[in-house]
């Protein structure tokens, strides 16, 4: 054994819950997310599990996708939504005009009913799909930050960061029985000093960008290729950049082969409108179905120039690329095991999503992956708790502040065009701490309720989602609405509390619609 | 246009030709010497005089949850918050009191300063370098500092400037600016499995599973203390 490779998948969806609709077209993240990443990768593992492959993978689940995954109401919509598509291949294969395209639409019916039949057998609660394999050993599962709140923007409010800590840990607990080994930062923004606040919540690691290392108060002896321990004794792992270049880069990396499935073309787009209606927002809004029949083929190419997908091709690329990612972190190991004269640790974390719905072959990708990496002696995949237990020695360093946002700072979460989210977030996290203190000891059911209802809307407001979308300019509006949605609901809760005047009726409305952590306290946010 | 809609313009930091046009359109007298701040003066003098009417969300928003009103534009609470952008920007907004900005606006001549307070316990006197910046209050409601060292602290604060004097009104959060390059420090702390102190110095490190041909520690007393 000359190294370690530990691959860590971050699942993360903003909580997007609209019960009030039938449909709602922002509902389709999630379901785009598990048809396409999660489900597929629950395949996948369940395949490596039956062949006796020791495949080893860090996941987080965020807190809102594991709130989303148990809500009743989605999992009943997902259910419709899936039901729909299937029915839209069988159309599909009716009308289709070349063999390639009924081809296609026989290959899409037949993946869309197994996720249906893979969904029920998990009586449609994915969280125990992910829990099955945890148990197992083959994945480590952990939590991140309760809504996804980017930490350095809140660092000047202590109370904000250890509620959005906090509540991350008893949000995994709630849901998996057991508390999380260690926690991703959203977007893995840090700053020195939150090492502290983990600690504080027993968390034993995190992730951070590899400038974390390379900026950090004292040099890392063995650069980003092996945990540190922060000086309140958390550990710290960084991104290895070569395998983000290798896997992640728009220009060079695997996703952009042309023989993949192209993205883009979705027959959502390309059918005639009343064909295409009753499978697409009911506003009339064009989506995508997930049904794509072109690949990549070039991408000098317009959309219309695409050629047809080839399911074997598009798997025999996804085989080619698992065998040269293998040989290439293999390479590295062996470069870097003679620089250190050590083993060093190569850590590869990527958003889960990017496995089968942004690189549809993603999940086969990692599965030809671990069936090579099983075969190899010099290489051990292994999840992050394993790689502690594998040294006995680590340096301590503070990490600098960093994200793996572009730039590598908090610039994607505060610029121009969003920095006037902040005035509307500070303002009401300090009178959530001042209400929450000064009603530590309330024991009116309903003020209760109030009190806690308006931190879930504090929280919900926090979540880095909305800046992130005001700033990559893809949903805009719908982010600023549930910015001023939340704000604006809190107020109006804050307005009723005070004046004693509390309209249950409303309450019970909101609280039906951002109902995230049905468990929760507002006294975490008291002093 | 709505009151709002014009403050929201404003608030984009639109460019002088964007900001002439508009106040064309909306009638006012524009001449081609103007400034960009005398520009957007201008229409914030205007939106000033438009009365703050309770408004219907955009058609578009239709779609949401619920109806939108327009969430407060300010919440009165004579703050300033200090946030990091990167080693070389901060963030500064400022939340003022109808009080406060009464103060400002008499006085007159209001500025937003910086201070790098690296390492010192501020006093209000004592910064290592003091950044300052006119402010309209008509029109600014935050303020972006280039700043030139990185890993850094910085502190900011608003008021007025009364002759040379500077008097200050309000005081920001202290704000670190994050690190851009490796540090020039040769140290190394080491946390070694099962001792109680930490180890100062060059790499002690035994990797759990053996290797053959690896090099021994120099601190073989260390070793040989370990089971």
């Amino acid at each position: 054994m000359i190294g370690y490779f530990s691959l860590v998948l971050h699942s993360h969806l903003p909580y997007v819950h609209h019960p009030e609709h039938d449909s709602f077209l922002e509902e389709r993240w999630f379901f785009e997310a598990v048809i396409e990443s999660y489900i597929p990768l629950l395949m996948t593992f369940d395949r490596l599990a039956r062949d006796g492959i020791s495949f080893k993978v860090t996941i987080s689940l965020t807190p809102p996708l594991l709130e989303m995954m148990k809500t009743k109401s989605l999992q009943e919509k997902f259910l419709t939504h899936v039901t729909q598509l299937i029915e839209l291949c069988d159309k599909e294969i009716v009308h289709a005009r070349t063999l390639e395209e009924k081809e296609l639409a026989l290959f899409y019916k037949n993946r869309f009913t197994q996720v249906l039949e893979y969904y029920k057998s998990l009586n449609c609660d994915l969280t125990s799909g992910f829990k099955k394999h945890s148990l197992d050993g083959n994945i480590e599962l952990i939590t991140c930050n309760a809504t996804h709140g980017f930490l350095p923007l809140m660092q000047h409010q202590p109370v904000a960061v250890n509620s959005q800590i906090k509540l991350g840990v008893r949000a995994f607990q709630e849901v998996f029985g057991f508390p999380p080994k260690g926690m991703w930062l959203a977007e893995c923004g840090y700053y020195p000093g939150l090492d502290e606040i983990l600690k504080r919540h027993e968390l034993r690691f995190f992730f951070v960008d590899s400038h974390a290392l390379w900026y950090a108060d004292e040099k890392p002896k063995y650069d980003v290729y092996r945990p540190v321990m922060t000086p309140s004794g958390v550990f710290a792992f960084s991104r290895d950049p070569e395998s983000s270049e290798q896997v992640w880069s728009a220009s060079t990396g695997y996703p952009g082969d042309y023989r993949y499935r192209e993205f883009y073309r979705d027959i959502g787009f390309d059918r005639d409108f009343d064909y295409i209606k009753p499978y697409i927002d009911p506003s009339g809004a064009r989506v995508n179905t997930g049904i794509k029949y072109y690949k990549i083929t070039s991408k000098e190419l317009p959309l219309d120039g695409k050629s047809f997908y080839n399911r074997d091709d598009a798997l025999t690329a996804a085989k080619e690329h698992a065998l040269d990612f293998l040989d290439k972190k293999l390479t590295q190991i062996q470069r870097l095991y003679e620089l250190f004269d050590q083993p060093p640790v190569v850590v590869a974390p990527f958003d889960t999503e990017l496995f089968g719905h942004w690189w549809f072959e993603g999940p086969e990708f990692l599965e030809y992956f671990f069936r090579e990496a099983a075969k190899v002696r010099s290489m051990k995949p292994l999840t992050a708790s394993e790689v502690l237990e594998k040294f006995d020695s680590f340096q301590i360093l503070t990490p600098a502040a960093s994200s793996w946002g572009n730039g590598g700072y908090n610039e994607t979460w505060l610029n121009g065009r969003n920095d006037w989210i902040y005035i509307h977030m500070n303002e009401l996290s300090d009178r959530m701490e001042k209400l929450a203190s000064e009603f530590k000891d309330e024991h009116d059911l309903l003020k209760i309720r109030v009190l806690n209802q308006m931190l879930r809307e504090l929280l919900l407001v926090q979540s880095s989602d909305w800046a992130f979308i005001i700033t990559t300019n893809t949903s805009v509006e719908y982010a600023v609405n549930r910015i001023k949605t939340h704000v604006k609901r809190f107020l109006d809760l804050e307005r009723q509390f005070l004046s004693n005047n509390i309209d249950e009726e409303y309450l019970s409305q909101i609280e039906q619609m951002d109902a995230i952590f049905p468990w929760i306290d507002y006294r975490v946010y008291s002093r | 246009m709505r009151r709002q809609d014009l403050f929201d313009f404003l608030h984009r930091n639109p460019s002088i030709q964007e900001a002439k046009a508009l106040a064309k359109k909306l009638g006012l007298k524009v001449k081609k010497m103007m400034k960009k701040q005398e520009v957007y003066k201008l229409i914030s003098e205007y939106a000033s005089k438009l009365p703050e009417e309770a408004t219907s969300p955009p058609a578009s928003a239709k779609r949401t949850v619920q109806e939108i009103n327009e969430i407060p534009f300010s919440y009165g609470s004579d703050k300033i918050v200090l946030l990091p952008v990167n080693p070389h920007l901060v963030y500064l907004y400022w939340d003022l009191s109808a009080e406060t900005f009464e103060k400002l606006s008499k006085a007159g001549n209001v500025v937003v300063r910086l201070y790098d307070v690296t390492f010192i316990i501020f006093d209000g006197k004592n910064a290592h370098r003091i950044f300052e910046a006119g402010i309209d209050l008509g029109v600014c409601r935050n303020y972006y500092f280039h700043v030139p060292m990185s890993n850094a602290d910085y502190i900011a604060e608003i008021g007025y400037k009364n002759g040379y004097d500077f008097i200050p009104l309000l005081r920001s959060n202290l704000c670190k600016t994050p690190s851009d390059s490796p540090s020039p420090s040769n140290r190394q702390r080491w946390y070694i499995r099962g001792k109680k102190y930490v180890f100062v110095g060059e790499a002690f490190l035994k990797p759990v599973e053996h290797i053959g041909g690896s090099r021994g520690s120099s601190f073989s007393n260390l070793a040989g203390d370990r089971k």
